[in-house]
């Protein structure tokens, strides 16, 4: 399937989500003017990719700052990859938080209860 | 609160009672995506420049951003005394003391949605860390967002980014319109 790649602006993430390279990432800041409009053709691009998954699928999410009206979109995101993992494929979700955000890892933390999936934490510089 | 003066002088009196400060942004005005943005990234540049704590300076970009995007999709119009309140107009401030950032707005709400946002806004101010938590999740996990897009996640994010309690009060203009005034505060 056709690779999907939105580049980042200063309100919202670069995605990237390759199934040929394995790569699966979302980055940066989510704070869209339209939070449905913008995730609209992620969320598409997800749930074709679960008709035929990887084996394992690792997903990173690498976001410095995202507001109230993307979390509920991120929770979307995560509920397609519950359900790729309840297919029986691996998903593993490397929740990364800019070093000395712990509130972004407890983000991630928070995540984690909603959904039945197996996070790693990481930290980054910037 | 027939003019514009009116409105300001309700900001002013509000604004005095609260501590000794230094004003780092007024606006009054169309509270529109793009000017959350400049307001916001000017505030988190001012305060980098002062070397302000990483983790302070990201609760208040949290909370300004939370607190306009309230105004943005919920200031009513109000059309009155040739005085036009159009959607999505609201009033910020945002100032500073060496305890505290304090996040301050006000608009114009429909006085017959006062009522369930103040029970909602006491309801969670006096919750804290878990309880917060989790009915964050809860609304989240509830999914459906607003027609609006809020669900009220903003509040309680607020909320739950600072320890102290938030400050409102309603102001009924008549039986249409209420103006909403609100505040934060971010210890330092």
């Amino acid at each position: 399937m056709a690779a999907l790649r939105i580049e980042p602006k200063d309100d919202t993430p670069l995605v990237v989500f390759n199934r040929e390279e394995g790569h699966f990432e979302i980055s940066g800041k989510s704070m869209p003017e339209d939070v449905v409009d913008y995730y609209t053709p992620v969320l598409e691009w997800l749930k074709h990719y679960k008709s035929d998954p990887l084996d394992k699928t690792v997903f990173d999410f690498k976001l410095v700052y995202f507001n109230t009206a993307s979390s509920k979109l991120i929770l979307d995101i995560l509920m397609i990859l519950e359900e790729i993992s309840k297919k029986g494929k691996e998903v593993l979700v490397r929740w990364q938080s800019l070093e000395t955000d712990e509130d972004m890892q407890e983000a991630g933390e928070e995540y984690a209860e909603m959904v039945d999936l197996k996070f790693d934490y990481l930290w980054f510089k910037k | 609160m027939d003019d514009i003066q009116g409105y300001f002088s309700l900001i002013e009196e509000h604004y005095s009672k609260l501590l000794a400060k230094e004003i780092i942004v007024a606006y009054d005005g169309d509270v529109t995506h793009q000017v959350m943005k400049a307001i916001t990234s000017m505030v988190e540049e001012k305060l980098e420049n002062e070397k302000e704590k990483e983790p302070v300076r990201r609760k208040l970009y949290h909370i300004m951003v939370e607190c306009l995007q309230n105004v943005n999709r919920h200031a009513e119009a109000f059309y009155g005394d040739g005085k036009d309140h159009y959607p999505g107009r609201g009033a910020l401030l945002v100032s500073q003391s060496e305890k505290y950032y304090i996040v301050f707005t006000a608009n114009v709400i429909r006085t017959s949605h006062v009522n369930d946002l103040e029970t909602f806004l006491k309801k969670i101010n006096p919750l804290s860390g878990d309880k917060l938590n989790d009915l964050y999740k809860d609304k989240l996990m509830e999914g459906s967002l607003s027609s609006k897009g809020g669900a009220g996640l903003g509040f309680i994010d607020i909320r739950r980014k600072t320890s102290n309690e938030m400050e409102f009060s309603f102001v009924k203009k008549d039986e249409e319109i209420s103006f909403f005034l609100f505040s934060v505060k971010i210890t330092r």
